[in-house]
C-alpha cells in the first residue's frame, strides 16, 4: 500500500524538517559566523594573533565537533528544556542541533575565510583600515562565494542531522521514518521520506551551488 | 625637509631555530617630490624595506620618520591615519575580487567615512585620470593586467596620499604595459605632486624614471645618488652588476678578446655633444676599435657606454687615460 499514511502526515513533516534545519542553520550562522571569525583572527598569521584565545577556541570547537550527534541530543536534554520548555517536537530539535552546528559552522567560516588572498587584507592595511573593517569589508566581502558554498553543505548537514532527531520524538521526515517506516515495519513509508529527504537535499544544494556560482565575480 | 626619513633601520626575522637578518643600517632619506627608487635582487630586503615605510612591518631597530613623525611612538589610530597619507601599489595589484572597479577606488574613501555621493565623484575623477573611465562597473576579473594596476593606482591615491609606495608594481606586466604604468607614475609624481618610491628589481624602471636611487646588497645600502650619477659611474660592485650587467647582457655577452686590453667609457648627458672618442684619436695619432656601444635617451640626454679595444703599448694607454680624465670621462679597464 503505496499511501498507507495520510498524505497530511507527510507535508507536516516536510514542513516540520524546514522549520528545524532553517531554524537551526540561521540560530548557528548568528553563533558560527563570529566563531569563525574570531579563530581566523585569533590564529598565527590572523589579524590579532592570540596564541592562548585561539588554542582555548579551537578546544571548545573540537570537543563539540567530536560527541556524536545522538550523544549529544541525550546529553543536552536539561539545556534544551530549560531554552524551549519541551524536550519533545521539532522546537526541542533545536537547542542540540544549533549546539551541535554551531562549531561545525564555525570551522567552515574560518577556512573560508582563510581563503581570502593576504595580499588584498595587506592593501587594506596599507590604506588605514582597521581590523573590523578588515573584517566586514574584505574579509567577510571577499569570501562571499566560498561562504555561500561552506552554507549548502552546512545546511544539508543540518537536515540530515535533523531526521536523526526523529530517534528521541524530534517530529520532521526522520520522525515519520522511524515511527511509520521503521516501528511499524511500513517499508513504503521509509522509502517515501527517504526519496523526500533526498529530494530536499538536491534542492536546497542546488539553490546555495546557484548562488554561490552568481555572486562570484572573478567568474 | 625630507618627506621620509630612514634611520638606522634593521629588521630581524626570527625563523624556527636562527635568527634572519633581513635588513640592518639603512639609512635613506627620501626628499618631498622625487621619485626614488630601490633597487635589489631578490632577497635583498627591498620588500620589507617598503613594508617599514608604512610600517606593515615593524622594525626591529632604527626609526621610520614620515613628515617628521616617528611612526614607531605613534598610536594605532595616528598610524592608520599617517597610512592614508601614504599610498601604495603591489606587484599582484591586491584589488578586491568581488567588487567593481569604481567600488574598489571607494574603499579608501569608504573606510575613512567619505559621503558616498562625495566618493563616488572622487573615484570618477581618478578614474578619468588613469584613463579607465569606461571600465566603471566592470570587475577586476575582466582587467587585463596593465588595467589592474591603473585601478591599483586610482584606489591608492584616492585619499590624496603624498607619497605613493610601489612595490615591484611593474614586474607582473610586459614591456609595453610597464612604460604606460611607469609614464602615469611620472605623470602623478609632477602632475600632483606626490612622492614616489619605487621598488624593483628592474634597472630599466630606475633608469627611465628615477630621480635618485638607492642599490640593495647583502640586507645594506650598498650605494645611494644621484641615478644619472650612479649610472655613469656606479661605485659599488652590485651597482657596477646591476647597470652595466643590464645593459651588456641584454643585448650581447661581452667577452673580452684574450690578451687584449679593453677600456669601457661610461657617457653621461653632458658631453655627448663632443666627438670625445675622433678627438682622442686625433690628440693620441693611435686608433681604437669599438667593440660594444650602448646609449639610451634618459631625460632628453643621450647616456651610454662604449668598449674600446686600446693599443698594448702602456705609454699609449696611459695617454689615452689621460685624455679621457681632462675630458671628464668616466672609464675603467674590462677585466
Amino acid at each position: 500500500m503505496f499511501l498507507a499514511v495520510d498524505l497530511s502526515l507527510y507535508t507536516n513533516a516536510i514542513a516540520e524538517t524546514f522549520f528545524m534545519t532553517l531554524t537551526s542553520s540561521l540560530i548557528s550562522y548568528l553563533i558560527g559566523i563570529p566563531l569563525g571569525v574570531l579563530l581566523y583572527t585569533t590564529a598565527k598569521d590572523g589579524l590579532t594573533p592570540n596564541a592562548g584565545v585561539y588554542n582555548i577556541l579551537s578546544l571548545i570547537v573540537n570537543i563539540f565537533r567530536s560527541i556524536p550527534f545522538l550523544i549529544l541530543l541525550i546529553l543536552v536534554l536539561p539545556i534544551t528544556k530549560a531554552i524551549v520548555g519541551t524536550t519533545i517536537g521539532a522546537k526541542a530539535v533545536i537547542p542540540p542541533l544549533v549546539i551541535s552546528a554551531s562549531p561545525y559552522i564555525a570551522r567552515m567560516v574560518e577556512s573560508s575565510l582563510k581563503e581570502v588572498d593576504l595580499g588584498v587584507i595587506e592593501a587594506a592595511k596599507s590604506m588605514g583600515a582597521t581590523n573590523f573593517q578588515i573584517i566586514t569589508k574584505v574579509l567577510l566581502s571577499e569570501s562571499k562565494p566560498s561562504l555561500l558554498i561552506g552554507a549548502a553543505i552546512s545546511i544539508t548537514t543540518i537536515l540530515g542531522y535533523s531526521a536523526m532527531a526523529g530517534a528521541v520524538g524530534g517530529g520532521g521526515l526522520g520522525d515519520v521514518a522511524i515511527r511509520y517506516g521503521y516501528y511499524r515495519y511500513n517499508q513504503d513509508v521509509m522509502l517515501i521520506t527517504v526519496v523526500l529527504l533526498v529530494i530536499i537535499v538536491q534542492i536546497l544544494q542546488e539553490i546555495f551551488m546557484g548562488i554561490a556560482r552568481k555572486s562570484d565575480k572573478r567568474l | 625637509m625630507a618627506i621620509i626619513e630612514i634611520k638606522n633601520l634593521k629588521k630581524v626575522f626570527n625563523n624556527q631555530a636562527n635568527e634572519v637578518v633581513a635588513l640592518q643600517d639603512v639609512n635613506i632619506e627620501v626628499e618631498k617630490g622625487e621619485i626614488f627608487g630601490i633597487i635589489g635582487l631578490s632577497g635583498a630586503g627591498k620588500s620589507t624595506l617598503v613594508r617599514m615605510i608604512n610600517y606593515l612591518e615593524t622594525p626591529t631597530e632604527g626609526e621610520v620618520l614620515f613628515e617628521g613623525k616617528n611612526l614607531g611612538e605613534l598610536k594605532d589610530s595616528e598610524l592608520r591615519s599617517v597610512r592614508k597619507e601614504i599610498g601604495m601599489i603591489f606587484q599582484n595589484f591586491n584589488l578586491l575580487e568581488q567588487v567593481n572597479v569604481i567600488k574598489n577606488i571607494m574603499f579608501p574613501l569608504e573606510i575613512s567615512g567619505v559621503a558616498k555621493d562625495k566618493a563616488v565623484e572622487r573615484a570618477r575623477e581618478l578614474l578619468k585620470l588613469v584613463d579607465l573611465s569606461e571600465k566603471e562597473r566592470e570587475f577586476p576579473s575582466k582587467l587585463s593586467g596593465g588595467q589592474k594596476q591603473r585601478v591599483a593606482i586610482a584606489r591608492a591615491l584616492a585619499t590624496n596620499p603624498k607619497v605613493l609606495l610601489c612595490d615591484e608594481a611593474t614586474s607582473a606586466l610586459d614591456p609595453k604595459t610597464t612604460k604606460q604604468i611607469l609614464d602615469l607614475l611620472k605623470k602623478i609624481n609632477k602632475e600632483l605632486g606626490v612622492t614616489v618610491v619605487i621598488i624593483t628589481h628592474q634597472m630599466s624602471v630606475i633608469e627611465s624614471i628615477c630621480d635618485r636611487v638607492a642599490i640593495l646588497e647583502n640586507s645594506k645600502v650598498a650605494e645611494i645618488g644621484n641615478v644619472k650619477a650612479v649610472f655613469k659611474a656606479p661605485k659599488s660592485s652590485i651597482g657596477k652588476k646591476l647597470i652595466f650587467g643590464a645593459t651588456i647582457n641584454k643585448d650581447q655577452e661581452f667577452v673580452k678578446p684574450e690578451g687584449k686590453t679593453c677600456i669601457r667609457l661610461a657617457f653621461d648627458g653632458s658631453m655627448t655633444d663632443k666627438p670625445i672618442l675622433a678627438n682622442m684619436i686625433l690628440e693620441t695619432g693611435r686608433t681604437v676599435s669599438i667593440l660594444y656601444a650602448n646609449s639610451k635617451l634618459i631625460e632628453g640626454k643621450v647616456v651610454g657606454q662604449l668598449i674600446i679595444e686600446v693599443p698594448d703599448d702602456k705609454e699609449v694607454q696611459e695617454h689615452i687615460k689621460e685624455y679621457l680624465e681632462k675630458n671628464e670621462v668616466a672609464y675603467w679597464e674590462v677585466e
